[in-house]
């Protein structure tokens, strides 16, 4: 896993959040690039800042979800882990030195300009709405990760109807392994990718909506 | 061969009728209800599975209209 094509998702990992975060990660797998998660180092008994650090470190793309900055009721916290992140991320560009200078990070956002009032020194950043949209969450990340990374990719209609070919093999799959569809439903974040990856690898059969 | 059909959310928005592995979708719906109705049309005629995504791309319902594993016994 090399630092050009590795890309840090900083998005949250609870429930309401996966609807999002799924065609996020398909998107950065079906690129042929290789999303860093915090979750994937869980197991070592480095502190998570340490493991966040790392993480950044291995990769020149960043992904930052901010659209659950802002508390939902009253007297719920608001989260700081994600602007956090980004800040370090951020920081890591700026002061890592050489190799570093190239990172790039993509902030997601579900409403325009709504970030500016929270955090307005990220004005200039590149920035895509997403307005809680799955299909819009992962046609912004495609569209900075082709740009970005140069790539040629597929169009982003194509790489949705992949993405939902991918969640019906993977649906019959579980449950024919015995998943319930709430398992299905919170498959843990690492198993999920690990069956992404496995799902891009195989021969496609004719499958027109391969790239 | 057989295609079993996908509704799926367009991401240019309404619903798409896709065969599995299809590029493109082979129609498009303002409401996910006809696009439900179509995509059914079509999987019986094939004998083929439908399965209804969700806005997220998961699955909500899966019907197989063809090849059932486990066919109920004939008791005659």
């Amino acid at each position: 896993m090399g630092f050009e094509s590795n890309v840090f998702v900083n998005c949250p990992f609870y429930d309401e959040s996966i609807p999002l975060l799924r065609p996020i990660l398909f998107v950065i797998l079906d690129l042929g690039l290789t999303p860093r998660i915090a979750l994937e180092a869980l197991d070592s008994g480095k502190p998570r800042v340490e493991k966040i650090i790392t993480l950044i470190e291995k990769s020149k793309y960043g992904i930052h979800d901010l659209s659950r900055l802002k508390a939902k009721k009253r007297g719920e916290y608001y989260r700081l882990n994600m602007p956090f992140e980004l800040g370090l991320d951020v920081g890591c560009r700026l002061f890592g030195g050489e190799q570093w200078a190239t990172k790039r990070c993509l902030i997601l956002e579900a409403e325009r300009f709504r970030y500016q009032a929270a955090i307005s020194d990220v004005s200039g950043s590149d920035i895509a709405v997403h307005r809680n949209d799955p299909p819009a969450a992962a046609t912004a990340v495609r569209n900075w990760l082709n740009t970005e990374a140069r790539l040629r990719a597929p169009g982003p209609t194509r790489i949705w109807n992949r993405f939902t070919d991918f969640m019906a093999a993977n649906y019959v799959r579980l449950t024919e392994r015995g998943y319930s569809d709430a398992d299905v439903a919170r498959l843990p974040v690492p198993e999920l990718i690990e069956d992404m990856r496995r799902w891009i690898a195989e021969p496609d059969d004719g499958d027109e909506a391969r790239p | 061969m057989r295609k079993d059909q996908h509704v799926v959310p367009n991401p240019k928005g309404g619903w798409s009728v896709r065969a599995s592995g299809a590029a493109k979708a082979s129609r498009v719906f303002r409401t996910q209800d006809d696009a439900v109705k179509h995509a059914r049309d079509l999987a019986k005629r094939e004998h083929s599975e439908l399965f209804v995504h969700g806005r997220d791309g998961a699955i909500r319902e899966r019907n197989s209209y063809g090849n059932d594993p486990c066919p109920p016994k004939d008791e005659r």
